[in-house]
């Protein structure tokens, strides 16, 4: 075999493999599952919304999508800050149709730069994966410096 | 005997062989120790025959070429995610030609994935395809958690149905039991 | 054309004479960060600077890099180690860095995640970067918020870094065959008698003052927080692992 064909072997190879790990999982979204598959577990995230060049964070917003069917629905709460007055301090949402491709309502907190926190949970037992869309955004509506932290896996 | 014209050539490739064939020793010595390591894994499903034709009397809806031609490629797919995405969507009545749906659910039921097997335990429920119940009491005892917990989800609360959640209370995982006492718990309080 | 290793003379060695004799032949003797210190609330690019091979013309063949989980890290305050954890003095630390995808040097490169999948390290392997080159590794450092409440006016993110020569065991780590620019925790990977020993890479994030300030009254000067990874962390995640989950270096 000529080693200009094995490298194309190669290279088809290779870039499958990336392919097949790429997934459907986006920039700013978040994939997990409840691997434990108890009802009381929960994930959490770190969300931190900074000036990324595109102007000062204004508020974040999520949306969850569940990506397997069965009797167990996932949710989200996203929430931060103390100062619940004019601007809530935190949101909730669920996806309470999960055989399709579509997210949960999508959820605003504006509270401005800094960490918010995203909980991911579900209604009944079950091994459900997920996929979190989070994003920061200025108050223009522009996306911002968005990065996650995955603190707890259930 | 093989001949090459450079002896450093043919030392060279030798030495290769060789070294490829101690990798291969270790490898296999290595995987043979990690294997016994761990827990044993197995399908239970491995034998069983999808049935999912439907009968005249269900008013199955035409079906949606566009719609199908993406479910067979999300079901075809490298990641185990968009495999799963697929079948949950095979999880309710869809206007898909019941053979295709047939060939994806067979197939995603020997997935390698024990996340993708478990949700086509619970589409081939929801499907309603012919001996179900059979491939729940086989699910049931599978070795993964995800395939037991879609079998447990999948159950009825029928005579067998609740013979096989009680049989669940009895399970290794504690969300399997959990799941199965919430449904036994519903069913008693109706 | 005089070749850079046409005379046998160990680099780390003309490096030690230049150093002596108060000349610094290039500012990355040792692998350090392109960009050492950085403000807070800023995400940038930067280079781990792999500044040489491991002496007598020796490529570097593979690269190991571990940031603090942040976890079971060390915690350093003023020079002091405390038992605060990370959290009091960084609002978001964790998944802060992320490997910038290159493969000029290197063919083979992947994160290294915790089980939260959180990214704590990289390698890249697969190339040689020659002895006496810099190669620049790239990769992207989130934007880290100094805790408004706390009274760090800067925390300095220590790096455990392998400049690979020669795949070995541990136990044949030595002069040539590895530089290992990590920090003396105790660690498998420590390198003590090797001439990079206990003298690690470091990321220093700067407060902002002006829009983060401390409380004059109850901080003073300000605290110099710094985070190390844990010896646990080192043993765990310095470890090249490759995709199919084949340990490559050390052997084992």
């Amino acid at each position: 075999m000529k080693f200009s064909i094995l490298k194309q072997v190669a290279m088809v190879v290779f870039g499958g493999l990336m392919m097949s790990q790429a997934g459907s999982v986006l920039a700013d979204n978040q994939g997990g599952s409840f691997t434990t598959g108890l009802a009381a577990g929960v994930d959490f995230y770190q969300i931190t919304c900074f000036d990324d060049g595109n102007g000062a964070p204004s508020y974040a917003e999520a949306q969850v999508k569940d990506m397997t069917a069965n009797t167990s629905k996932v949710n989200i709460l996203l929430y931060k800050g103390t100062a619940c007055t004019t601007n809530k301090c935190a949101q909730s949402s669920l996806d309470t149709t999960d055989s399709d491709t579509g997210y949960s309502p999508l959820i605003k907190v504006t509270q401005g730069a800094g960490t918010y926190y995203l909980f991911v949970k579900h209604t009944a037992s079950g091994t459900d994966s997920y996929d979190v869309s989070a994003h920061c955004k200025t108050s223009g509506n522009v996306h911002t410096g968005t990065s996650f932290i995955s603190r707890q896996q259930q | 005997m093989l001949q090459f014209q450079n002896a450093k050539i043919g030392v060279l490739i030798l030495l290769m062989i060789l070294s490829w064939a101690i990798m291969g020793i270790h490898t296999a010595r290595a995987d043979s120790m990690s294997s016994s390591e761990t827990k044993l894994m197995f399908n239970s499903l491995e034998s069983f025959q999808v049935n999912c034709f439907a009968d005249d009397s269900d008013g199955q809806r035409e079906p949606d070429l566009a719609f199908t031609e993406e479910i067979v490629k999300l079901a075809a797919s490298n990641n185990p995610e968009q495999r799963i995405s697929a079948l949950s969507q095979l999880a309710e009545k869809s206007p898909i030609d019941a053979g295709v749906v047939q060939k994806v659910l067979q197939k995603a039921i020997l997935d390698k994935d024990s996340n993708v097997r478990g949700q086509a335990v619970y589409a081939i429920a929801q499907q309603a395809c012919a001996d179900f119940p059979i491939l729940l009491e086989q699910a049931l005892n599978d070795s993964e958690l995800s395939v037991r917990m879609m079998a447990v989800d999948s159950l009825g609360v029928d005579e067998k149905g609740v013979s096989l959640l009680e049989q669940a209370l009895n399970d290794d995982e504690e969300a399997v039991r959990e799941l199965a006492a919430m449904k036994l718990e519903a069913h008693k309080s109706h | 054309m005089i070749k850079p290793n046409q005379f046998k003379f160990p680099t780390h060695t003309a490096l030690t004479i230049a150093l002596l004799l108060g000349s610094s032949p290039n500012a990355f003797s040792h692998t350090r960060l392109e960009v050492p210190t950085v403000a807070e609330n800023l995400r940038i690019s930067n280079n781990v600077v792999i500044g040489h091979g491991c002496g007598d013309g020796t490529n570097v063949i593979a690269h190991s890099v571990v940031f603090p989980d942040g976890v079971d890290s060390i915690v350093k305050v003023n020079g002091a180690p405390t038992t605060d954890t990370i959290d009091v003095y960084v609002t978001n630390y964790g998944n802060l860095y992320q490997k910038i995808l290159n493969h000029s040097v290197f063919k083979d490169e992947d994160e290294k995640h915790d089980a939260n999948g959180n990214t704590v390290g990289y390698y890249t392997r697969d190339g040689k970067s020659p002895d006496y080159y810099a190669t620049y590794v790239p990769f992207r450092a989130g934007a880290m918020a100094i805790e408004p409440a706390s009274c760090a006016k800067s925390v300095k993110v220590t790096l455990g870094i392998a400049d690979i020569c020669k795949i070995t065991t541990k136990a044949g780590f030595a002069e040539g065959i590895v530089n290992l620019w990590t920090p003396a925790v105790g660690s498998e990977y420590d390198g003590p008698g090797l001439h990079g020993f206990n003298s690690p890479a470091t990321l220093t994030v700067m407060r902002d003052l002006v829009n983060n300030p401390m409380d004059a009254a109850a901080c003073g000067d300000g605290l110099d927080v710094e985070v190390i990874p844990s010896a646990a962390q080192m043993n765990r995640d310095m470890p090249i692992v490759n995709k199919k989950g084949t340990q490559i270096w050390p052997k084992p």
